[in-house]
């Protein structure tokens, strides 16, 4: 079972890897091609700045091209040949914090938790959004009663107003409907 | 010159003037613990109540708050990884770590220590260069201020994790990120789709937040549990350990305080540039690179250490020619307006016991906030006990807040809000962000003075005396880092 999250963990950070250079290599071509219309001095630094991105990402995308053609030949001849066991890099050690061994159905738990505060946030503004999202994250994810949630909120309200409002005359952020 | 420095002292604990900057330091701890609100919009905001008051009396009231706004934004870095300004970024690298060990209280204690040693560093700058700041500050222009930011630049091949190839595509992205907005010579908006929200660029602080604060939050929520996974046997015990580890490591304080004095005095390269120079240098000297972004004590010394002593660099120019080393710096200056004194030659000689003032301050507050925090350091340090989701609601809070709070804008929040996934993403992938955010400070930087550079002296100014020495340092650094990578590769293949 763990050899199989490893397995998977692994497969993904490989996929990975070649979605997030692909798609930055499509950013810096964007914005390569976007700088050409800018005028001479303007398109200086975009154009240096892209130019190498772009021509970084590029080796990087031909030497992934070409690990992956050195491992499927090694993998046919001895199996555990690979680019570290050639000596090539030493064993970059697979991330194994929080992000990664966290199970599916905890990060659609949170993700929809802070789709919902901004969500919020960009509706009624902060304070409602403390109340309601606070209120109801306290009670159903920590398991916390209603007078604790409903105290928690209205000390972390009033200090926030207490600090921005009224001691340094800050706004908070008000949403489209507001509220309050 | 002992006369005036008496004088000052004796008017710096005079009752009003010593009532003022404890008031000073109560709002600067409050706001620098609040991410966001760092020293350019407290002093901003306390720029008013500053009419009537003597010359002194207005120092000492905004340079402690200056410089305690410095310190307390590493309090929220070290304890969430929530950097408290974008000058406190480098001291998430190792504090939050810490924090994370049960180290809260050790952290804090050392961070606190070290800014002080630097802001003492800092203020015996102030004192040394009287005599001598003149000719220093006049050889700097803009082709050594391009050459400054390009240093900071070369630190990418120390903080790329390893991997120089994605750091370097980093900066690159953090360079382009700057550039967002419209251009500084011909007012044509770059990267901007057609938003106003983008003509300006993007705010560093909300990216920082993000950044930082973004994947230490959403782990926080997804994994439940407190940021602390141990219990440190003694926090109070932490706290002496902390302070004593400034003194163990004093060399690399040390490094870490002239290098913030010293870019500090470099007027408009700004604070943040600082931090990743003491940062990267302080792992180049270390015995134990690897530990840092781990928990490494040298490197959470280095990043806090330069801090203070970067705002008593940046006070230098300000007070011998009037020129604003930093925002901060330029509202101070605003002061001097106020209370009817013009910075300048008469600083060193008719006002010399107002500059000696201003060097009492810096350290005098310092050691106010340690004592201050003192009795603080173990209840914030048991603020990484609880759990995760009872702090979920209080940390949303705080990045939205440090988000908006700089420009009250709702675009800032989707910018630290992108710049969290980003950050999430990176630290999942291991891609580096340290060089993402190098990028974006020093990218404007670099562009604006190679422009004026290149307008004043053409391609002469790379035959400067301080260009080619900037040139001879980048030089030596990358030797020194290939030397290491060289070093390590022996040690794998003979193991």
């Amino acid at each position: 079972m763990a050899t199989e999250l490893r397995v998977s963990g692994k497969s993904l950070d490989v996929i990975a890897e070649w979605v997030i250079t692909l798609f930055a290599l499509g950013v810096m071509v964007t914005a390569f091609t976007t700088a050409m219309s800018f005028p001479r001095n303007a398109a200086l630094f975009p154009l240096a700045m892209s130019g190498l991105g772009a021509v970084l990402l590029a080796l990087k995308l031909v030497r992934m091209i070409l690990l992956l053609f050195v491992s499927r030949g090694g993998s046919v001849q001895s199996p555990p040949a690979s680019e570290e066991n050639a000596g090539m890099k030493p064993p970059e050690p697979s991330y194994q914090g929080v992000l990664a061994t966290t199970s599916l159905a905890t990060w659609v738990e949170t993700l929809v938790g802070l789709v919902i505060f901004f969500t919020l946030l960009v509706l009624v503004g902060l304070v409602p959004t403390l109340v309601l999202f606070g209120i109801g994250y306290l009670m159903i994810v920590a398991r916390k009663s209603f007078l604790f949630s409903a105290i928690y909120v209205s000390v972390l309200i009033g200090t926030i107003y207490l600090l921005f409002v009224r001691l340094l005359s800050l706004p908070l952020p008000r949403g489209m409907f507001p509220l309050l | 010159m002992l006369e005036a420095a008496l004088s000052g002292l004796v008017q710096v604990i005079s009752p009003g003037a010593f009532l003022l900057m404890m008031i000073g330091i109560l709002i600067g701890l409050v706001v620098g613990i609040l991410p966001g609100l760092g020293g350019p919009v407290a002093l901003a905001l306390m720029l008013p109540f500053t009419f009537g008051m003597t010359p002194i009396e207005t120092f000492c009231f905004l340079i402690a708050i200056l410089m305690v706004t410095t310190t307390a934004g590493g309090i929220t870095s070290i304890l969430f990884g929530i950097p408290g300004e974008a000058t406190a970024a480098a001291i998430v690298f190792d504090g939050h770590p810490m924090a994370k060990a049960g180290e809260a209280g050790r952290a804090i204690g050392a961070m606190l220590m070290s800014s002080l040693l630097g802001a003492l560093i800092g203020a015996l700058l102030i004192v040394a260069s009287i005599p001598i700041i003149r000719p220093v500050v006049l050889a700097f222009g803009p082709p050594e201020y391009l050459m400054l930011a390009i240093v900071g630049l070369t630190f990418i091949a120390v903080l790329s994790d390893g991997s120089m190839a994605k750091g370097l595509i980093m900066a690159c992205v953090g360079i382009l990120v700057s550039l967002i907005g419209l251009d500084p010579q011909t007012s044509i908006p770059r990267y901007t789709f057609g938003r106003i929200e983008m003509w300006d660029g993007l705010g560093i602080v909300p990216i920082v937040i993000g950044l930082f604060g973004g994947p230490q939050v959403l782990e926080l929520m997804l994994s439940k549990n407190s940021i602390a996974s141990t219990k440190s046997s003694s926090a109070v015990s932490g706290v002496w350990k902390g302070f004593a580890d400034a003194f163990i490591h004093w060399k690399a304080v040390m490094r870490a305080g002239l290098i913030g004095a010293g870019v500090g005095v470099v007027p408009g390269v700004g604070g943040a540039v600082a931090q990743f120079i003491a940062y990267g240098q302080a792992k180049q000297f270390s015995k134990e690179p690897e530990k840092f972004g781990k928990g490494s004590i040298e490197g959470l010394l280095a990043s806090s250490g330069n801090n203070n002593a970067k705002d008593g660099g940046a006070l230098i120019p300000m007070i011998a020619f009037g020129l604003p080393g930093s925002v901060s710096t330029a509202i101070v200056l605003t002061a001097f307006l106020i209370v009817g004194i013009d910075p300048g030659p008469r600083m060193l000689t008719e006002y010399l016991d107002v500059t000696f003032a201003m060097f009492w301050v810096t350290i005098i507050a310092n050691v106010i906030i340690v004592i201050i925090a003192l009795p603080l350091i173990v209840p914030l340090s048991r603020v990484t006990l609880v759990s995760g989701p009872l702090l979920a609601p209080f940390l949303l809070a705080l990045l939205v807040l440090g988000a908006y709070a700089t420009r009250n804008n709702m675009f800032d929040i989707w910018v630290m809000l992108s710049a969290a996934a980003i950050g999430a993403i990176c630290q999942r992938f291991r891609w580096p962000v340290v060089p993402l955010l190098l990028g974006l400070v020093l990218g404007k930087i670099c562009e604006r003075y190679f422009f004026l550079s290149q307008a004043l002296f053409g391609w002469n100014w790379l035959t400067r005396p301080i260009v080619i020495g900037f040139i001879v340092l980048m030089a030596l650094i990358f030797l020194r880092v290939a030397y290491q990578g060289w070093k390590s590769f022996k040690a794998r293949e003979q193991a």
